[in-house]
């Protein structure tokens, strides 16, 4: 989300809606694929014990090849796309950074993803409370970088709590509406788990993380594939270790991963990052599609076949 | 006044409600509002009515009650406008300014040609 704005004004003079809807697809969801720090249901899948590198291990080709099929079909339409071409630009060949000191944050922020008692036992659990040490940071540095921010920096980039909260408003929502469905999965996978199949993983977590958040979905999904093999999710890093072990496991888990994380892409409320993107384009003047539009023109056409393509070769069976 | 002279004297226009004021006449293009993308300007628009005075212009938004609450401390009305006496398919010629309020009812008019990110 953080790159839309640099993204924009690099395509500023040839920009189209379909140049926000790839980068949606691209860059707000399958190129976060890789590692638990790329999208949430990965990162709930780190804290209950896969390893962090274990994704990247098992998603890499599927990844390749589905960025390269979607990046294709960029190309293609944007070839068509002509204008500015013939302006002639200036630059000044000056780099120049502002606000750099925001890396620090945003080290932080990362650095302090890794702090839960799940990962890292010397982490104290703050236990009844609803946060933990590393909300408590993440809150903080978010403070201090919204109080320490250059004006000038907030005013380019027309800061706003706008898009944050109506992500936050949409997804309340979600999270509420979305507790019989959730329920209604895990008692299903939980009482179904034996007929379930890599195929089934991948469609049923990618269709529901299309509309509903995709993190629990993840999780629950998770948990029916370790029910399979006589595992608990809640048992604890060492059990999700011990299913990882077997071959079949690792099939269900990548499937799971890759449906879930994938057709985030597929609405613009699979992800919570979709929503802003869209938020900020049209803040910036670039009409951006409709819901509707959005999966009729283009994640159906687009990114449906490229995902039966990926289900066709790694997932089928 | 000229769009130009504005800018260059950094006149203010008014906000009161739902009504822009702004000091100057011209082709009026695009507005952008929050994510309100507004490009009909016809008597029957329901997005923005526009009205000349001698020398300003009224812009009603009327799908908004009251515009300083609706804009942030950093957000802004982005409008793309032509001055009344130049062409209006020279390119060129579009003016891209963003309008902030301010603590009282006055409204800043800036260009956004450097770094507010505004696509035509």
């Amino acid at each position: 989300m953080l790159l839309i704005r640099p993204f924009m004004r690099m395509n500023k003079d040839r920009i189209k809606s379909y140049h926000i809807i790839f980068f949606i697809f691209v860059v707000s969801n399958a190129g976060g694929a890789l590692t638990p720090i790329g999208d949430p249901p990965l990162f709930l899948g780190f804290l209950k014990g896969v390893p962090f590198f274990w994704v990247v291990e098992q998603v890499w080709l599927i990844w390749i090849i589905a960025i390269a099929l979607i990046l294709a079909i960029f190309f293609m339409l944007d070839m068509n796309n002509k204008a500015g071409a013939k302006e002639e630009q200036q630059y000044s060949g000056k780099i120049e950074f502002k606000g750099l000191k925001n890396l620090g944050y945003l080290a932080i922020i990362i650095g302090s993803v890794f702090l839960d008692p799940a990962v890292m036992s010397w982490v104290p659990s703050l236990d009844p409370l609803p946060v933990g040490i590393r909300e408590i940071i993440m809150f903080g540095v978010v403070f201090a970088a919204f109080k320490t921010a250059d004006k000038s920096v907030l005013k380019a980039n027309e800061f706003d709590f706008g898009p944050i909260k109506e992500v936050a408003y949409l997804f309340v929502g979600i999270f509420f509406t979305m507790i019989p469905a959730l329920r209604l999965i895990a008692d299903l996978a939980k009482e179904n788990s034996d007929v379930f199949t890599s195929s089934l993983f991948y469609w049923a977590s990618g269709a529901l993380s299309s509309f509903l958040d995709n993190a629990p979905t993840y999780l629950n999904f998770m948990s029916a594939a370790m029910g399979k093999f006589g595992f608990d999710l809640n048992g604890g890093a060492a059990q999700t270790q011990l299913f990882l072990q077997n071959p079949d496991a690792i099939q269900y888990l990548t499937a799971i991963s890759v449906g879930a994380v994938f057709f985030g892409a597929m609405t613009y409320i699979g992800n919570g990052p979709n929503f802003m993107v869209k938020s900020i384009a049209e803040s910036a003047g670039v009409r951006v599609p409709t819901f509707i539009e959005y999966i009729i023109k283009y994640s159906l056409p687009i990114l449906l076949p490229v995902y039966a393509i990926i289900w066709f070769f790694f997932f089928r069976g | 006044m000229t769009i130009q002279q504005c800018i260059d004297e950094k006149k203010s226009g008014f906000l009161y409600g739902n009504r822009l004021i702004l000091p100057f006449k011209g082709r009026f293009l695009k507005v952008v509002v929050e994510k309100d993308i507004i490009t009909d300007f016809s008597p029957s628009s329901k997005g923005i009515n526009i009205v000349e005075e001698d020398y300003y212009t009224n812009l009603y938004f009327l799908e908004y009650n009251f515009l300083r609450e609706t804009l942030s401390e950093y957000g802004n009305i982005k409008i793309i406008v032509v001055e009344k006496d130049d062409n209006i398919f020279d390119v060129s010629k579009h003016k891209k300014i963003a309008v902030y309020k301010t603590d009282t009812h006055e409204a800043t008019i800036e260009e956004t040609e450097h770094d507010i990110l505004f696509i035509e």
